[in-house]
C-alpha cells in the first residue's frame, strides 16, 4: 500500500511513502484537472470517456491507498455504464469535495500504518 | 532485471515503474501496445507486465502475438483491473506466468515480479555465487574460475560472463546486453560490445570445441547456448 488514511477533522490525511511522496501530489493535482473533463465530457454525454476515466481512477486511487478516490472511480465507471446522468453528476460533486480535503504527509515506509508523521505538506505545495 | 512496463494510465505507470526501480530493477514504460511490440522486435527484457485495457493493441493481443511471431518466451505477469475468470482463464491460456488484479499492493507486486522471472527463467539471485558446466562464480568476491583455476576478467568482461551465464539460451538484444554491462546512460558503441563479447568468447574459451556456442545474432544481439556434446575442431578444408 502506498498511502495509510486517518480522518483529521474535516481533512482526510494520507501519509504516503517519501519515496513515492511527488508521484501522489502529481496524481492529486491529475485528479483536478480531471474532473473538469469530466464534467465536459458529462454535459455532452460522452460516457465511454466518463466509464474510462472512471475505471482509471479506480485502479490509480487503490494503487496510490486513496480507497476513498478508488470507489468514487468505480461508481463513476458504474454509473457511465448505465447513463445514470444525475448519479454521475452527484458522483462528481463527491469527487470535487474529496479531493478538496485531501493532505498528503510525508512518512518513510516504516511510518506507514503509525499515526506520527512529518509536518502537513498539503497538495500542490 | 530488465522489465518492460505497459500500462496506460500515467498515473499507475509512474507508480509501477517508481516501485520497480526502488527495487533494483531497470524500467522501460510502453502506454501502448503496438509500441511495445515494435520494441520486442528488437529488444529484450526478464519480464514484462502487461495491463489489459491499453489503447491500440491490448495487453492480452500484446501477449498473443509474443508468443507465436516473435522469439521470447519472457514471463509475463498481467496486472489489470479484469477480474471475470474467463478474461484470467483468456490470459493464462494465452501463457501469461501469473495474474494480479488491481489495486496493485506494491509488496505483492514486487513479490510477483520476482516470482515470475524466478520460475520461468530459473533466475539465480543477482548476488549468489553459481556453477555452470566448468565455470564457477562468486559474486561476493567477484572471482571466476574455469576447471577450478581463476580467470583474469576486467569489471566489464565480468559482468558480460555472469550475464551470459545465468541466462544460458536466451536471445539477448544489444541494448539489454547495453544497459545491464554498462549502465542506462553509458553511451557504448556497438564496436565496444563487440569487442568485449570477443573478449569474454575467448577468455572463457565459449566455442563448439568446448561445448559452448557465443553466437551473434545478426542485427539483435547474443545468445550463449551449451551444445549437448562438445564438437571437435576439424578446419574446413579437411
Amino acid at each position: 500500500m502506498s498511502a495509510t488514511q486517518l480522518e483529521a477533522g474535516n481533512r482526510q490525511v494520507y501519509l504516503v511513502d517519501r519515496d513515492v511522496f511527488h508521484l501522489a501530489k502529481r496524481f492529486l493535482q491529475r485528479q483536478e484537472r480531471a474532473v473538469q473533463r469530466l464534467q465536459v465530457a458529462l454535459r455532452a454525454g460522452d460516457f465511454a470517456k466518463v466509464c474510462s476515466m472512471g475505471h482509471d481512477l479506480k485502479g490509480s486511487g487503490g494503487a496510490y491507498g486513496m480507497d476513498k478516490l478508488s470507489a468514487l472511480g468505480r461508481d463513476l465507471e458504474a454509473a457511465a455504464g448505465e447513463k445514470d446522468v444525475p448519479l454521475i453528476a452527484a458522483l462528481l460533486e463527491g469527487l470535487e469535495n474529496e479531493l478538496s480535503r485531501v493532505e498528503l504527509r510525508a512518512v518513510t515506509e516504516s511510518q506507514e500504518g503509525e499515526t506520527q508523521s512529518s509536518a502537513p505538506l498539503r497538495r500542490g505545495t | 532485471m530488465r522489465v518492460a512496463l505497459l500500462e496506460d494510465d500515467p498515473n499507475q505507470s509512474e507508480l509501477l515503474a517508481r516501485w520497480l526501480e526502488m527495487a533494483g530493477y531497470r524500467c522501460h514504460a510502453f502506454d501502448k501496445g503496438a509500441e511495445l511490440l515494435r520494441d520486442l522486435e528488437r529488444e529484450t527484457y526478464d519480464a514484462l507486465i502487461l495491463d489489459w485495457a491499453v489503447p491500440d493493441v491490448s495487453g492480452v493481443e500484446v501477449l498473443r502475438r509474443l508468443r507465436q511471431k516473435l522469439r521470447h518466451h519472457t514471463p509475463v505477469l498481467f496486472v489489470t483491473a479484469r477480474q471475470q475468470e474467463e478474461d484470467i482463464v483468456n490470459a493464462l491460456k494465452q501463457r501469461a506466468d501469473d495474474y494480479m488484479i488491481k489495486p496493485a499492493r506494491r509488496h505483492e507486486f514486487l513479490a510477483r515480479v520476482e516470482a515470475v522471472a524466478r520460475r520461468t527463467r530459473a533466475l539465480t539471485p543477482e548476488h549468489s555465487s553459481f556453477e555452470v558446466d566448468v565455470f564457477r562464480v562468486d559474486m561476493q568476491t567477484r572471482t571466476f574460475n574455469k576447471n577450478e583455476q581463476p580467470l583474469e576478467l576486467t569489471t566489464k568482461d565480468f559482468e558480460l560472463a555472469t550475464l551470459f551465464l545465468r541466462d544460458i539460451g536466451c536471445l539477448m538484444s544489444r541494448g539489454h546486453i547495453r544497459e545491464m554491462v554498462w549502465g542506462v546512460d553509458a553511451n557504448v558503441t556497438s564496436r565496444t560490445l563487440d569487442t568485449h563479447v570477443s573478449r569474454v568468447r575467448n577468455k572463457l574459451g565459449l566455442t563448439p570445441e568446448t561445448g559452448w556456442r557465443l553466437a551473434a545474432v545478426y542485427r539483435y544481439g547474443y545468445r550463449l547456448e551449451q551444445l549437448s556434446k562438445p564438437r571437435p575442431n576439424i578446419p574446413d578444408d579437411e
